[in-house]
């Protein structure tokens, strides 16, 4: 909501600084988004009086003006509008004179010398664009101050009203406010009732008394549709936003934005019998002001004739009764929709008003008729016109309801001994009607706070009016409890991240909702999809990181980064099942580039290795050939632990890398953290004081047999003296038999009472030999 | 001791001490020690001499050729010594190369923030709880005061699913989540990722939030205020810092307040939002208003990562650049 300082000024009868303003304002809970002048900057523009209007000698459209600036000597001024006229009064900017950051010179125009400018709203920075010279209304005194004329000197405040604040959407509001905090004196404008010159009225029926609780019309006979809206209130409406339309309708947004009521003109003429106030009834369409023509649904609330629909209630009326230039007689309506019959409305039809906006968040139930009267009276000053008495339409008026308020639960809540006599003072300055009573008091808002309806509202009202920075001497001491536990999968899932980093990995953050052509490349069932997405490559939530890891790479590649190790932990989602995954990609070196060390691009291997690590210490999990998808089909692994498949990894498939458009040697890893046992206790064991003994043994794999399979086998004999197996060789030559590749154990043996003989350890590696042989047709090579 | 013995223990006293290399005390070493050697030689003579004669050599005997090994091994340990220092000081490396494998990566700017507000409230006895992000409208907007229409959800633009499910706007529905589970009294955090279809230089269509919420007997808005003070001052290592509370609205929280911190130029930036537990939510979750009250704080992480880092624009924390987490190596 939009207004200027001057305006509010009027109403507390006192000077205010804008920037004090506007911390009064913010700290009282009405947040000031924006203060900004009402004007562009301009100095020396005083009142001319144009005296004389001839046609430039050399140039077809210019003329020349002679001006009455105030001085001993009119001035010579080339003009260019089409508006110039004689004995106007317009702006008018000296030779020395700033005007919206430019200083005005003496020019020679076509031959003529033109001694300073006649200014458009336009070249005063007042509007966006303009059609000729800003007349005023009225004979002023030539060379009168025209930024003092005009009160440009003002500021205009954009507030960021809260839902609940909706008593502020108006001049009113924020002077009734502002008196309250600072201690003014709230004085309304004087206000005199237009009497009714004749009885008619126009018939008015409230079909729906709950969402129209009260609805008021008055006839204007013969307004005059041409006249002009005066200049101060054309820029008041300006400075709060509202452009000026009609004068009619000028008068209509003036008291909405003075008193918070909305208000719509009908143009009389154009209405059949009487209004109605009804919802919609199905295959109704109107055609709304400003163009465009909807079918309201059945919820939504109408204001109609004999003949069907002529506003949609408290949103916008229709086009079809809109006043224009050619009217003569106005039909006013000034009434109370409640907000539940308005809401959502106006955004279901994309539409957004002054209006709507007010109704939604609720208008004072009680001010229809001095809304209704203050309109007609300035109606009456600027079109004329003659008025009929007022038809009212009310259902009966609810009891004021009264709130209990316990002195105790506000002490209680704030946490401050805010005394008796204080909270009732602020409430009663608030407009509230305190009632004494056993431990508090019963209250009554005004009815423009319909916000208060509990305890707590009032609590707020106080702490709010007390002060919060005067809220102090809170605890944050804890009463001891458990927590949680000392180690939790969360803590886990930490440490996994700062190994990863400690691995030269960074984390990266990606959207949860990804592409769907590229997510498909990795798993074909389909995702949640959403039905308002931003775009296309972000409208289905992800089922796994690769996509959101796969962009990123790209992302750098295109900006030089040639080594990239990236890894996100994060949620992906599928049906009602929310898991949270942590995902790894590598490509390009195994390390940065080094000087003394040759540089070597990462592998299955070098991934691998990352993964295990994260798995040190834990329950280790067993690797197996894996068909994913999305991975290369000889170097791609799952992850599985007892049994469950918790996670795989691999290189980036081939085609896929091929239809992503990313280099192929990229390997993944994704584990789901959810599907992990719960971190356990190291158990300690004793470190034999026995050296132990490594044998080593070359041996010839079969095709097919791969390093998982041998060391189950050797680890199934269950020789309690095995500590540990070694793949240290694994090579092919030609010298083998077809597809086998020669491997190189050790095997290490260690006793915990005594040193290993040679002869133990020579029957437990003919053991392990034999096994293989048995089970996978592996032999000894010499 | 013989002359003779005197002359050859000083003649081989001499050459020891000016002996160049470990070769030559070794040839010296087996010319007078060695089996056959001088001194050794000596010893073996002995026999010949008269037993009253023979003890009085012996003794000088062996003396001399205990002294002739200690010059030996000290001068075995000299050389030794010399020599080390010599190959040292041929072994010069340039110390100035970089040295290897000690890159690391970095968190992500967002999990360090979060991370450390974590810290903070689990120091203060709060534990941490999740929900899910995909959620219902039921705890999203409606148990949080928000019925179907309120104004309020006018500020949520709401992502939904075909299902009719969203994405959760703000942690909040956590607080429902908590206060369902589990009778008060209660302390928890909940951090988490949230989604709102706004997308510009200061909105992201996804982002990260912590909620914290207290529920005791006999909460006060004061408490509200010592935790939220307490907590930007340690998160913003300043015991100095200057925040102020604004009075404002939320449909779960009343009274409710928006927090703002003072930067250097006495200008205000908005950090969180906070309130006292609305009794209507207190109601949605089955719990007795009248004895129980609470205070929830929400506040967005890239917000407090943006103040702590000094980065301007959020989306460089969605674009992942790696030359931008590299700038957040610890």
């Amino acid at each position: 909501m939009k207004f200027c300082s001057s305006w509010i000024e009027e109403w507390l009868k006192t000077p205010v600084e804008p920037q004090a303003l506007a911390e009064t304002l913010t700290m009282a809970g009405l947040e000031v988004d924006k203060l900004s002048p009402a004007a562009a900057p301009s100095s020396g523009v005083v009142v001319g009086h144009v005296r004389h209007v001839a046609a430039h000698p050399n140039a077809e459209r210019l003329k020349l003006c002679e001006v009455d600036a105030g001085g001993a000597k009119p001035v010579t001024v080339v003009c260019g509008a089409d508006n110039v006229h004689e004995d106007a009064f317009v702006p008018f900017a000296p030779v020395g004179a700033w005007v919206n950051g430019l200083e005005i010179g003496e020019a020679e125009i076509r031959g003529v010398v033109s001694r300073g400018m006649l200014c458009s709203a336009a070249e005063l920075g007042l509007e966006e664009t303009s059609a000729g010279l800003l007349e005023l209304d009225e004979p002023v005194a030539a060379g009168t101050d025209f930024t003092e004329y005009m009160k440009l000197d003002d500021t205009v405040f954009e507030l960021d009203l809260t839902p609940n604040r909706a008593d502020c959407f108006s001049v009113l509001g924020i002077a009734r406010e502002l008196a309250v905090i600072r201690g003014f004196q709230l004085e309304p404008p004087r206000q005199d009732a237009v009497a009714a010159a004749h009885a008619r009225r126009f018939p008015v029926q409230v079909a729906e008394p709950r969402a129209c609780p009260r609805y008021l019309a008055r006839i204007a006979e013969n307004v005059d549709s041409a006249a002009r809206t005066p200049l101060w209130m054309k820029e008041r409406l300006r400075r709060s936003g509202v452009r000026a339309v009609h004068p009619v309708v000028d008068v209509m947004n003036y008291v909405m934005l003075e008193l918070g009521q909305p208000l719509h003109a009908f143009d009389l003429d154009k209405l059949e019998e009487r209004i109605e106030v009804r919802y919609a009834r199905s295959g109704e369409s109107i055609e709304i002001i400003g163009g465009g023509r909807l079918e309201p649904d059945q919820r939504t609330l109408l204001i109609a004739d004999a003949r069907g629909p002529v506003a949609l209630a408290g949103i916008i009326g229709g086009g079809g009764s809109a006043v224009s230039e050619s009217t003569r007689n106005v039909l006013i309506e000034c009434a109370f929709f409640s907000p539940q019959a308005v809401v959502g409305r106006a955004r279901s039809y994309g539409l957004h008003t002054e209006a709507s906006l007010r109704f939604e968040r609720g208008v004072d139930r009680s001010l229809q008729r001095h809304a209704l009267e203050r309109a007609c009276e300035l109606l009456e000053q600027i079109t004329g016109g003659e008025f009929g008495e007022v038809e009212e339409v009310a259902a009966p008026e609810p009891e004021p309801r009264s709130i209990g308020l316990r002195h105790d639960a506000l002490v209680h809540r704030l946490g401050v001994e805010v005394d008796r006599s204080s909270a009732s003072r602020i409430l009663t300055h608030l407009g509230c009607r305190m009632r004494p009573c056993k431990g508090g008091w019963r209250c009554t808002p005004p009815p423009h706070r319909f916000d208060l309806e509990i305890e707590e509202d009032l609590i707020e009202e106080v702490g709010r009016i007390y002060g919060y920075d005067k809220i102090t001497g809170g605890v944050s001491t804890v009463a001891v409890q458990a927590g949680e536990p000392l180690e939790t999968a969360r803590e886990r899932n930490d440490r996994w991240s700062d190994r990863l980093v400690e691995r030269g990995y960074f984390e990266v953050i990606t959207y949860s909702f990804v592409e769907p052509e590229i997510l498909a490349e990795f798993d074909r069932t389909p995702p949640l999809a959403l039905t308002n997405a931003v775009s296309p490559a972000t409208s289905v939530m992800r089922t796994s990181l690769w996509p959101g890891l796969l962009k990123t790479l790209q992302h750098n590649l295109n900006r030089q980064q040639e080594r990239v190790r990236i890894f996100e932990a994060g949620r992906c989602f599928a049906g009602r099942d929310e898991r949270l995954m942590l995902a790894g990609l590598v490509h390009g070196g195994v390390r940065p580039e080094q000087w003394g060390e040759a540089s070597r691009a990462c592998d299955f291997y070098d991934l691998k290795g990352d993964v295990e690590s994260l798995f040190a210490g834990s329950p280790t999990p067993v690797y197996e050939r894996s068909t994913h998808r999305g991975l290369h089909p000889g170097q791609a692994a799952d992850v599985v632990l007892d049994g469950k498949r918790i996670g795989c990894l691999g290189a980036l498939s081939p085609p896929v890398a091929q239809r992503l458009g990313v280099s192929r040697e990229v390997f993944l890893f994704e584990l789901d953290l959810g599907a992990l046992p719960p971190p356990g206790v190291a158990r300690f064991e004793a470190i034999s004081p026995y050296p132990s003994v490594r044998r080593d043994i070359s041996i010839a794999v079969p095709p097919g047999v791969g390093a998982e399979r041998i060391a189950a086998c050797i680890r199934g004999l269950g020789l309690g003296l095995l500590r540990d197996i070694v793949f240290f060789d694994v090579y092919e030559d030609e010298k083998m038999e077809e597809g086998r590749k020669s491997m190189a154990l050790g095997l290490i043996f260690q006793d915990v009472s005594s040193t290993l003989s040679d002869e133990v350890c020579a029957k437990l590696v003919d053991k392990v030999v034999a096994a293989l042989s048995q089970s996978l047709k592996i032999n000894l090579r010499n | 001791m013989s002359d003779e013995l005197q002359t050859l223990t000083q003649r081989a006293l001499e050459e020891v001490s000016t002996s160049g290399d470990l070769k030559a005390l070794d040839r010296l070493r087996v010319h007078y020690l060695g089996r056959k050697g001088l001194v050794t030689e000596r010893l073996k003579s002995l026999g010949a001499l008269p037993p009253a004669e023979r003890r009085e050599a012996g003794r000088a005997a062996n003396e001399a050729k205990q002294r002739l090994e200690r010059a030996f091994a000290s001068r075995k340990r000299e050389l030794a010594e010399s020599a080390a220092s010599r190959r040292a000081a041929q072994e010069r490396i340039d110390v100035g190369l970089p040295g290897r494998g000690g890159d690391c990566g970095a968190l992500h700017p967002v999990t360090q923030t979060l991370r450390r507000i974590r810290r903070f409230f689990l120091r203060a006895g709060f534990e941490v709880a999740e929900g899910p992000e995909i959620e219902d409208d039921f705890h999203n907007f409606e148990a949080l005061n928000i019925p179907p229409h309120h104004p309020a959800r006018a500020m949520h633009d709401t992502f939904y699913l075909e299902d009719g499910r969203l994405l959760r706007t703000h942690t909040s529905p956590v607080q429902i989540r908590v206060m369902k589970q589990r009778p008060p009294p209660l302390r928890v955090i909940a951090p988490g990722r949230v989604y709102r279809c706004d997308s510009d230089m200061t909105h992201s269509p996804m982002f990260h939030q912590v909620e914290a919420l207290a529920v005791d007997e006999n909460v006060s808005f004061a408490d509200l205020k010592c935790i939220v003070e307490t907590f930007l001052r340690s998160f913003f290592d300043d015991q100095g810092l200057t925040v102020r509370f604004r009075p404002s609205y939320f449909p779960f929280t009343e009274p409710s307040a928006e927090v703002d911190i003072q930067d250097g130029r006495g200008g205000w930036l908005e950090v969180m939002g906070c309130g006292m537990v609305h009794p209507n939510v207190l109601h949605a979750v089955g719990c007795d208003a009248s004895r129980w009250s609470g205070y929830a704080l929400g506040l967005g992480i890239e917000r407090m990562a943006m103040l702590r880092y000094g980065v301007r624009d959020l989306r460089l924390l969605f674009e992942n650049d790696l030359r931008f987490l590299k700038q957040f190596g610890r």
